[in-house]
Protein backbone atom coordinates (compact mmCIF):
# COMPACT_ATOMS: atom_id res chain seq x y z
CA UNK A 1 0.00 0.00 0.00
CA UNK A 2 1.36 3.53 -0.84
CA UNK A 3 1.74 5.45 1.44
CA UNK A 4 0.55 9.22 0.78
CA UNK A 5 2.26 10.75 3.39
CA UNK A 6 5.41 9.79 2.45
CA UNK A 7 6.52 11.40 -1.30
CA UNK A 8 9.58 9.43 -1.42
CA UNK A 9 7.65 5.95 -1.75
CA UNK A 10 7.93 5.60 -5.73
CA UNK A 11 11.41 7.69 -6.13
CA UNK A 12 13.10 4.77 -3.38
CA UNK A 13 11.90 2.06 -5.81
CA UNK A 14 13.33 4.00 -8.60
CA UNK A 15 16.35 4.66 -6.61
CA UNK A 16 16.90 0.97 -5.33
CA UNK A 17 16.45 -0.46 -8.77
CA UNK A 18 18.69 1.44 -10.11
CA UNK A 19 21.57 1.00 -7.02
CA UNK A 20 21.06 -2.47 -7.27
CA UNK A 21 21.88 -2.87 -11.13
CA UNK A 22 24.53 -0.57 -11.16
CA UNK A 23 26.07 -3.02 -7.97
CA UNK A 24 25.27 -6.15 -10.16
CA UNK A 25 27.18 -4.74 -13.46
CA UNK A 26 29.90 -3.77 -11.16
CA UNK A 27 30.12 -7.30 -10.20
CA UNK A 28 29.71 -9.33 -13.27
CA UNK A 29 32.73 -7.09 -14.98
CA UNK A 30 35.36 -8.22 -11.55
CA UNK A 31 33.58 -11.56 -12.04
CA UNK A 32 34.62 -11.53 -15.47
CA UNK A 33 37.85 -10.18 -15.08
CA UNK A 34 38.66 -12.65 -11.77
CA UNK A 35 37.58 -15.66 -14.36
CA UNK A 36 40.25 -14.31 -17.23
CA UNK A 37 42.73 -13.39 -14.55
CA UNK A 38 42.49 -16.24 -12.23
CA UNK A 39 40.56 -18.88 -13.65
CA UNK A 40 39.27 -21.68 -10.87
CA UNK A 41 41.92 -24.90 -11.64
CA UNK A 42 39.90 -27.84 -12.63
CA UNK A 43 37.36 -29.97 -10.39
CA UNK A 44 35.72 -29.43 -7.31
CA UNK A 45 38.92 -28.48 -5.41
CA UNK A 46 39.64 -25.69 -7.93
CA UNK A 47 36.05 -24.48 -7.45
CA UNK A 48 35.68 -24.73 -3.73
CA UNK A 49 38.80 -23.04 -3.46
CA UNK A 50 38.19 -20.26 -5.58
CA UNK A 51 35.60 -19.23 -3.11
CA UNK A 52 36.91 -19.62 -0.34
CA UNK A 53 38.34 -16.00 0.01
CA UNK A 54 36.24 -14.20 2.55
CA UNK A 55 36.22 -10.91 0.57
CA UNK A 56 34.79 -12.96 -2.70
CA UNK A 57 32.24 -14.73 -1.00
CA UNK A 58 30.97 -11.15 0.96
CA UNK A 59 30.62 -9.68 -2.68
CA UNK A 60 29.20 -12.45 -4.19
CA UNK A 61 26.50 -11.77 -1.18
CA UNK A 62 26.19 -8.72 -1.73
CA UNK A 63 25.46 -9.06 -6.00
CA UNK A 64 22.90 -12.32 -4.68
CA UNK A 65 21.46 -9.72 -2.23
CA UNK A 66 21.01 -6.92 -4.86
CA UNK A 67 19.96 -9.40 -7.43
CA UNK A 68 17.22 -10.71 -5.43
CA UNK A 69 16.16 -6.73 -4.01
CA UNK A 70 16.38 -6.22 -7.89
CA UNK A 71 13.55 -9.22 -8.85
CA UNK A 72 11.43 -7.83 -5.89
CA UNK A 73 11.34 -4.72 -7.49
CA UNK A 74 10.78 -5.72 -10.72
CA UNK A 75 8.59 -8.29 -10.22
CA UNK A 76 5.64 -6.00 -8.33
CA UNK A 77 6.19 -3.60 -10.60
CA UNK A 78 5.02 -6.06 -13.40
CA UNK A 79 1.83 -7.61 -11.14
CA UNK A 80 1.26 -3.66 -10.82
CA UNK A 81 0.83 -3.68 -14.56
CA UNK A 82 -0.94 -6.79 -15.40
CA UNK A 83 -2.70 -8.21 -12.23
CA UNK A 84 -5.52 -5.29 -11.96
CA UNK A 85 -7.63 -7.40 -9.40
CA UNK A 86 -5.90 -5.66 -5.72
CA UNK A 87 -6.93 -9.45 -3.63
CA UNK A 88 -4.95 -11.69 -6.07
CA UNK A 89 -1.90 -9.34 -7.04
CA UNK A 90 -1.31 -8.67 -3.11
CA UNK A 91 -1.49 -12.57 -2.99
CA UNK A 92 1.18 -12.83 -6.18
CA UNK A 93 3.18 -10.59 -4.22
CA UNK A 94 3.11 -12.01 -0.75
CA UNK A 95 3.80 -15.99 -2.48
CA UNK A 96 6.70 -13.82 -4.85
CA UNK A 97 8.00 -11.50 -1.70
CA UNK A 98 8.42 -15.61 0.41
CA UNK A 99 10.18 -17.26 -2.65
CA UNK A 100 12.48 -13.78 -2.38
CA UNK A 101 13.02 -13.87 1.22
CA UNK A 102 14.04 -17.81 1.03
CA UNK A 103 16.60 -17.02 -2.48
CA UNK A 104 17.87 -14.47 0.32
CA UNK A 105 18.44 -16.81 2.81
CA UNK A 106 19.88 -19.30 0.71
CA UNK A 107 22.04 -17.27 -0.40
CA UNK A 108 23.69 -16.76 2.63
CA UNK A 109 23.70 -20.15 3.21
CA UNK A 110 25.57 -21.27 0.48
CA UNK A 111 28.24 -19.18 0.99
CA UNK A 112 28.70 -19.36 4.73
CA UNK A 113 28.10 -23.03 5.13
CA UNK A 114 31.38 -23.27 2.98
CA UNK A 115 34.29 -24.26 5.79
CA UNK B 1 -16.33 3.33 -11.05
CA UNK B 2 -17.49 6.53 -12.72
CA UNK B 3 -14.73 8.32 -14.48
CA UNK B 4 -14.71 11.98 -13.25
CA UNK B 5 -13.52 12.95 -16.94
CA UNK B 6 -15.44 13.33 -19.79
CA UNK B 7 -15.81 10.76 -22.39
CA UNK B 8 -13.71 10.91 -25.50
CA UNK B 9 -16.03 11.32 -28.27
CA UNK B 10 -16.70 8.16 -29.72
CA UNK B 11 -14.88 7.26 -33.13
CA UNK B 12 -14.16 4.60 -35.44
CA UNK B 13 -11.05 3.62 -35.23
CA UNK B 14 -8.50 0.89 -36.40
CA UNK B 15 -7.48 -1.49 -33.62
CA UNK B 16 -5.01 -4.34 -33.90
CA UNK B 17 -4.44 -6.60 -30.74
CA UNK B 18 -3.17 -9.72 -32.99
CA UNK B 19 0.75 -10.38 -30.73
CA UNK B 20 1.61 -11.68 -34.23
CA UNK B 21 1.07 -9.10 -37.05
CA UNK B 22 1.91 -6.20 -34.44
CA UNK B 23 5.22 -4.68 -35.51
CA UNK B 24 6.64 -3.56 -33.09
CA UNK B 25 9.47 -0.42 -33.19
CA UNK B 26 13.01 -1.66 -32.02
CA UNK B 27 13.38 0.14 -28.80
CA UNK B 28 9.36 -1.22 -27.98
CA UNK B 29 11.11 -4.71 -28.82
CA UNK B 30 14.19 -4.21 -26.57
CA UNK B 31 11.82 -2.89 -23.67
CA UNK B 32 9.94 -5.80 -23.46
CA UNK B 33 12.60 -8.32 -23.95
CA UNK B 34 14.09 -6.68 -20.80
CA UNK B 35 10.74 -7.40 -18.75
CA UNK B 36 10.57 -10.91 -20.20
CA UNK B 37 13.98 -11.71 -19.64
CA UNK B 38 14.19 -10.09 -16.30
CA UNK B 39 10.91 -12.37 -15.20
CA UNK B 40 12.35 -15.20 -16.74
CA UNK B 41 15.29 -14.74 -14.73
CA UNK B 42 13.30 -14.50 -11.57
CA UNK B 43 11.20 -17.89 -12.30
CA UNK B 44 14.71 -19.96 -12.92
CA UNK B 45 16.78 -18.23 -9.37
CA UNK B 46 15.93 -21.12 -7.37
CA UNK B 47 17.71 -23.82 -9.81
CA UNK B 48 20.35 -21.73 -10.68
CA UNK B 49 20.75 -21.52 -6.45
CA UNK B 50 20.16 -24.96 -6.52
CA UNK B 51 23.06 -25.53 -9.20
CA UNK B 52 25.18 -23.31 -7.47
CA UNK B 53 24.69 -25.02 -3.81
CA UNK B 54 25.30 -28.74 -5.63
CA UNK B 55 28.62 -26.93 -6.95
CA UNK B 56 30.21 -25.69 -3.54
CA UNK B 57 28.89 -28.54 -1.43
CA UNK B 58 31.08 -31.29 -1.42
CA UNK B 59 32.72 -33.30 -4.01
CA UNK B 60 30.10 -35.67 -5.10
CA UNK B 61 27.24 -33.02 -4.52
CA UNK B 62 29.64 -31.26 -7.43
CA UNK B 63 29.78 -34.09 -9.96
CA UNK B 64 26.03 -34.48 -9.57
CA UNK B 65 25.56 -30.72 -10.87
CA UNK B 66 27.82 -31.55 -13.21
CA UNK B 67 26.71 -34.36 -14.47
CA UNK B 68 23.31 -32.42 -14.83
CA UNK B 69 25.04 -29.19 -16.51
CA UNK B 70 26.35 -32.31 -19.31
CA UNK B 71 22.58 -32.83 -20.59
CA UNK B 72 21.84 -31.26 -23.62
CA UNK B 73 18.99 -29.56 -22.02
CA UNK B 74 20.25 -27.72 -19.61
CA UNK B 75 22.93 -26.29 -21.91
CA UNK B 76 20.07 -24.92 -23.69
CA UNK B 77 18.42 -23.66 -20.68
CA UNK B 78 21.73 -22.18 -19.72
CA UNK B 79 22.41 -20.44 -22.69
CA UNK B 80 18.90 -18.84 -22.69
CA UNK B 81 20.02 -18.06 -19.00
CA UNK B 82 22.88 -16.65 -20.39
CA UNK B 83 21.28 -14.60 -23.08
CA UNK B 84 18.78 -13.49 -20.14
CA UNK B 85 21.14 -11.93 -18.17
CA UNK B 86 23.13 -10.36 -20.77
CA UNK B 87 20.08 -9.00 -22.57
CA UNK B 88 18.88 -7.65 -19.17
CA UNK B 89 21.98 -5.77 -18.45
CA UNK B 90 22.93 -3.95 -22.22
CA UNK B 91 19.49 -3.01 -21.83
CA UNK B 92 19.77 -2.08 -18.17
CA UNK B 93 23.08 -0.10 -18.67
CA UNK B 94 20.76 1.35 -22.15
CA UNK B 95 17.88 2.67 -19.76
CA UNK B 96 20.76 4.43 -17.35
CA UNK B 97 21.89 6.45 -20.63
CA UNK B 98 18.02 7.17 -21.01
CA UNK B 99 17.58 8.27 -17.29
CA UNK B 100 20.56 10.53 -17.74
CA UNK B 101 18.84 11.61 -20.97
CA UNK B 102 21.62 10.50 -22.91
CA UNK B 103 20.43 9.19 -26.60
CA UNK B 104 17.14 10.02 -25.89
CA UNK B 105 16.96 11.42 -30.10
CA UNK B 106 14.96 8.73 -32.25
CA UNK B 107 17.84 8.04 -33.94
CA UNK B 108 19.97 7.33 -31.32
CA UNK B 109 17.03 5.38 -29.24
CA UNK B 110 16.97 3.29 -32.04
CA UNK B 111 20.98 2.72 -32.64
CA UNK B 112 21.38 1.87 -29.22
CA UNK B 113 18.48 -0.77 -29.12
CA UNK B 114 19.69 -2.78 -32.13
CA UNK B 115 23.08 -2.23 -30.30
CA UNK B 116 22.02 -4.04 -27.10
CA UNK B 117 20.40 -6.54 -29.35
CA UNK B 118 23.71 -6.96 -31.72
CA UNK B 119 26.48 -7.18 -28.31
CA UNK B 120 24.29 -9.42 -26.04
CA UNK B 121 23.49 -12.16 -29.14
CA UNK B 122 27.39 -11.70 -29.98
CA UNK B 123 28.04 -12.89 -26.38
CA UNK B 124 25.47 -15.10 -25.86
CA UNK B 125 26.83 -16.69 -28.68
CA UNK B 126 30.24 -16.51 -27.26
CA UNK B 127 29.24 -18.31 -24.38
CA UNK B 128 27.32 -20.98 -26.31
CA UNK B 129 30.88 -21.68 -28.23
CA UNK B 130 32.15 -22.17 -24.59
CA UNK B 131 29.59 -24.42 -23.60
CA UNK B 132 30.11 -26.99 -26.51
Amino acid sequence: MVDRKKPAHGFSDWAWQRATAITMVIYSVLLAVRFLVDAPSAGFEGWHAWFAPVSFRAITLLFLWALIYHAWLGMKEILMDYVHNVGIRAKLQSVFGLVLVGDAVWAAYILWSLV
Amino acid sequence: MSSIYPKAPKRQRPKNLNLLTIRLPIPALVSIMHRVSGAFLFMLLPALLWLFHQSLANAEAYQLAQLVLNHQLAKLICLAVTWAYLHHACAGIRHLALDAHYGLRLNYARATSRAVLIISGLLTLRMGIWLW
